[in-house]
């Protein structure tokens, strides 16, 4: 098969693929960048790489379990580098942005990245703790772990109103 | 707040966020023009194999099938450690990931994970001559992603909020010593391998040099806590070069630095290869603001270490 064929064969695939899970992935890519910018470069990534490597996937949900994972992988390596180049002024690091202001999602985003993640696959995307330790590449004792840290650092951030 | 309220809030909050309203067709429109340059370039030099992995009882997904092969493993041996006093840890899940980052995978599609035994070690079998990495978690500690060439991974416990820990691991058979300094107003301090803690005006330890190494067989480890109107700098210098002037460069002994803070890793700092002196200033921390220092230079004796 020639690379134009798979180019071909590829483009529609891809593209349904952004129009069904592009909102998802921002909305991750968001969590850790805080940035809608650098957010959208970095889905841009995580379909680049959906494109090159162009997987079989069993169903609809494997595909976006898989598009989360590579989103949360090249969203971490994202944060080691900008910590690695860039100046980085810890306390602007942690604010929420220009878009939106919700004491609760302000709240989630303060937690550390791996509680936070944890937090919107379960509560936003609805997954539960066994398909996040597959998404996230960690044991279901570390999922359940990790949802109830963010639970409890969430209600001392907000007070006996949070879960 | 209930778990079902929760649940409702959140979802309504993540779903107001406002996304930029053309960042899909903007992404759709650059894989097109990244997938024509790949065509072009496809068409004079036609691809080859191309294997991200392949090993015995794996099944790694490559191009459009999945493959399942019997090629022939390496075999990894790796002992997991605290980061504060060299303890060999027991307990710790360590993930196998590829370059990527990507978790590799069994026959069902589950992690490839693994339990350090009550020496620390664990051992594994990757697709023979993969750059691969770990991720080690152990309730307590923070989570860190390593090369397989380090023989020993070093866990830090997890920090309060606002403290740091520096944690210096090098190769080979040189004296290393981390520097921390600290200047606040008319004070000026550091702490190094003989020089005990940093306290602040009350005599709280503000820094403290948890772990001491004369090799690279243990890291070196700083755990300090930063305060306002004052710069702390981090260092590393080379012991063999100070003390006897011997002509060494720093890179020689391929320092790393980790650096935590409460419960993540701010980042990992290598110096390049081919700076040459015997001092590396790695980063700085003035009123709260981390900055990449990520110099080298040459110094005579300790005390000019910055």
């Amino acid at each position: 098969m020639s690379g134009g064929e798979i180019v071909s064969e590829n483009s529609t695939r891809v593209e349904n693929a952004v129009n069904t899970y592009g909102d998802s992935l921002m909305k991750i890519a968001y969590g850790y960048t805080q940035n809608m910018q650098d957010a959208q470069d970095l889905v841009q990534d995580a379909f680049v790489k959906y494109m090159t490597k162009a997987p079989v996937f069993l169903s609809s949900e494997h595909e976006k379990a898989w598009l989360i994972r590579i989103t949360v992988n090249i969203c971490k390596n994202y944060l080691a580098s900008f910590h690695r180049k860039k100046r980085v002024d810890l306390e602007e690091s942690l604010s929420v942005q220009d878009t939106y202001s919700s004491e609760l999602y302000d709240a989630v985003m303060k937690l550390p990245k791996k509680l936070s993640v944890a937090i919107h696959l379960y509560y936003y995307e609805g997954y539960s703790e066994k398909e996040i330790s597959k998404i996230l590449g960690i044991t279901e004792s570390a999922v359940a772990s990790r949802l109830s840290r963010g639970r409890e650092k969430l209600k001392i951030m907000i007070g006996d109103e949070a879960t | 707040m209930n778990e079902k309220s929760f649940t409702k809030e959140y979802r309504k909050s993540v779903d107001s966020l406002i996304l930029p309203p053309d960042f899909k067709s903007r992404i759709i429109s650059n894989l097109n023009d990244i997938s024509k340059e790949t065509a072009k370039k496809q068409k004079l030099n036609p691809p080859g194999i191309v294997a991200s992995a392949v090993a015995a009882g794996l099944v790694v997904l490559i191009g459009t099938s999945a493959i399942l092969s019997s090629a022939r493993n390496d075999e990894i041996k790796l002992k997991i450690c605290s980061a504060v006093d060299a303890r060999e840890l027991q307990g710790a899940t360590v993930t196998l990931l590829d370059e990527n980052g990507n978790a590799l995978c069994d026959s069902k599609g589950d992690p490839l994970v693994v339990t350090s035994d009550d020496k620390g070690m664990i051992r594994a079998q990757i697709p023979k001559g993969m750059s691969a990495k770990v991720r080690v978690e152990k309730d307590g500690y923070i989570e860190v992603v390593s090369p397989i060439e380090n023989e020993n991974v070093y866990i830090s416990p997890v920090l309060g909020d606002n403290t740091y820990r520096a944690v210096l691991t090098w190769d080979g058979d040189y004296d290393l010593d981390a520097h921390l300094s600290m200047e606040k107003g008319e004070r000026y301090e550091k702490l190094f391998y003989f020089k005990s803690d940093i306290l602040d005006e009350q005599g709280v330890t503000l820094a403290a040099l948890d772990l001491d190494s004369t090799d690279s067989s243990k890291p070196e480890t700083i755990t300090f806590n930063t305060c306002d109107d004052a710069t702390f700098r981090f260092t590393v210098g080379s012991y063999s070069s100070l003390k006897n002037s011997e002509s060494i460069d720093l890179s020689e002994a391929k320092p790393t630095v980790t650096l935590y803070k409460g419960e993540s890793v701010i980042g990992v700092y290598s110096q390049n290869e081919t700076d040459t002196g015997n001092a590396w200033q790695v980063f700085e921390i003035k009123d709260g603001v981390f900055t990449l220092s990520d110099y080298t230079y040459t110094v005579s004796s300790f005390w000019e270490l910055r």
